[in-house]
């Protein structure tokens, strides 16, 4: 916990000054856990300020204040997940007003603007990014929250309201499904899974440039 | 086996290609200002559902007063004028209903009693 409870109760009052302290105190966690939930840097400002509106008129609801990191994730994940979503539709319409091609030169001429360390760690997000875009965006947000932010199974059993081997369950159903994505992505191309999971950086294509 | 282990080297790949970002200097009164506009809208939202729920609430009552049936049998939308006829002698209403420049007279100039059909 970054802030004592007491600060929580100051804030439940209507504190504003104690409220600004939350947000001091948890908006560089919450950034970071929103940009690997959602995998848009661009956006992440955004949805984490959603995150702290969201957080500002419920937070009266909270009735015990050491329940507030929970509450907070759940928060985090709701916001990211309706992004998600909203993404998901925008892009839908966006992909199919063009072509295939169209998409990869897009994807090229963006790739060959990035300085190799930037590249390289564009092109594990886009990986990585399209091998969760093989489950569901809820199971998408489980899986990250449980593999990349490390919380254990009983913190998000607080965060989702379920009981844990419904979680076990879930989890290890999206698991399998990027896993055979994964396995797939691996006899496709070989090289480049080996690049990101080797711990080598990927020097940039000088077929794009 | 393998091939988990390389998803957990993705993954932490991953992780660390995310590193926690400093806010920009926009971000906290970013904060504050939606705050305020979704205040704002809340409280043109309630207000809007007071007015609609009190303007239901009056269609309601308005509705049942006129659907209701007076106990002696009279339309609630009758005139004073009607409850008269109904309950006078029929020369004093015809009285009260003559208008000027509308009255028939009779020869002696006096107004004369036009029977209803």
């Amino acid at each position: 916990m970054l802030v004592d409870f007491e600060l929580v109760k100051r804030a439940q009052g209507g504190e504003d000054a104690a409220y600004n302290q939350l947000i001091q105190a948890y908006r560089k966690r919450i950034l970071g856990t929103i940009g690997r939930l959602i995998g848009k840097p661009e956006d992440v400002e955004d949805v984490a300020q959603e995150v702290f509106v969201r957080l500002y008129f419920s937070l009266d609801q909270l009735r015990e204040p050491e329940m507030f990191e929970p509450w907070l994730h759940r928060l985090t994940v709701n916001s990211a997940y309706d992004y998600l979503r909203k993404q998901r539709r925008r892009n839908e319409s966006r992909m199919s007003d063009l072509s295939e091609q169209q998409v990869v030169m897009a994807d090229a001429v963006a790739s060959s603007n990035r300085n190799i360390e930037d590249n390289r760690k564009a092109q594990v997000r886009e990986l990585v990014g399209s091998l969760l875009s093989e489950v569901s965006e809820e199971d998408r947000l489980l899986l990250t929250l449980k593999e990349v932010e490390g919380l254990s199974l009983k913190e998000l059993e607080k965060v989702y309201k379920v009981n844990e081997n419904a979680l076990k369950v879930r989890l290890f159903r999206a698991r399998q499904r990027v896993l055979k994505a994964f396995g797939r992505l691996q006899g496709e191309n070989a090289v480049l899974a080996e690049h990101f999971t080797g711990g080598r950086a990927v020097e940039p294509d000088s077929s794009n440039e | 086996m393998e091939l988990e282990q390389k998803l957990d080297r993705l993954f932490a790949a991953y992780r660390s290609a995310f590193p926690d970002p400093a806010p920009s200097a926009a971000f906290t009164p970013g904060i504050w200002n939606k705050i305020e506009a979704r205040r704002r809208q809340t409280f043109v939202m309630s207000w809007t559902r007071k007015l609609m729920v009190a303007s239901a609430s009056l269609c309601f009552v308005f509705g049942m007063f006129l659907i209701t049936p007076f106990p002696n049998g009279a339309s609630p939308l009758a005139t004073y004028l009607d409850f008269l006829d109904d309950e006078h002698d029929r020369e004093v209403v015809a009285e009260l209903h003559q208008i000027p420049g509308q009255t028939q007279l009779d020869e002696a100039g006096q107004p004369i009693l036009v029977e209803e059909e």
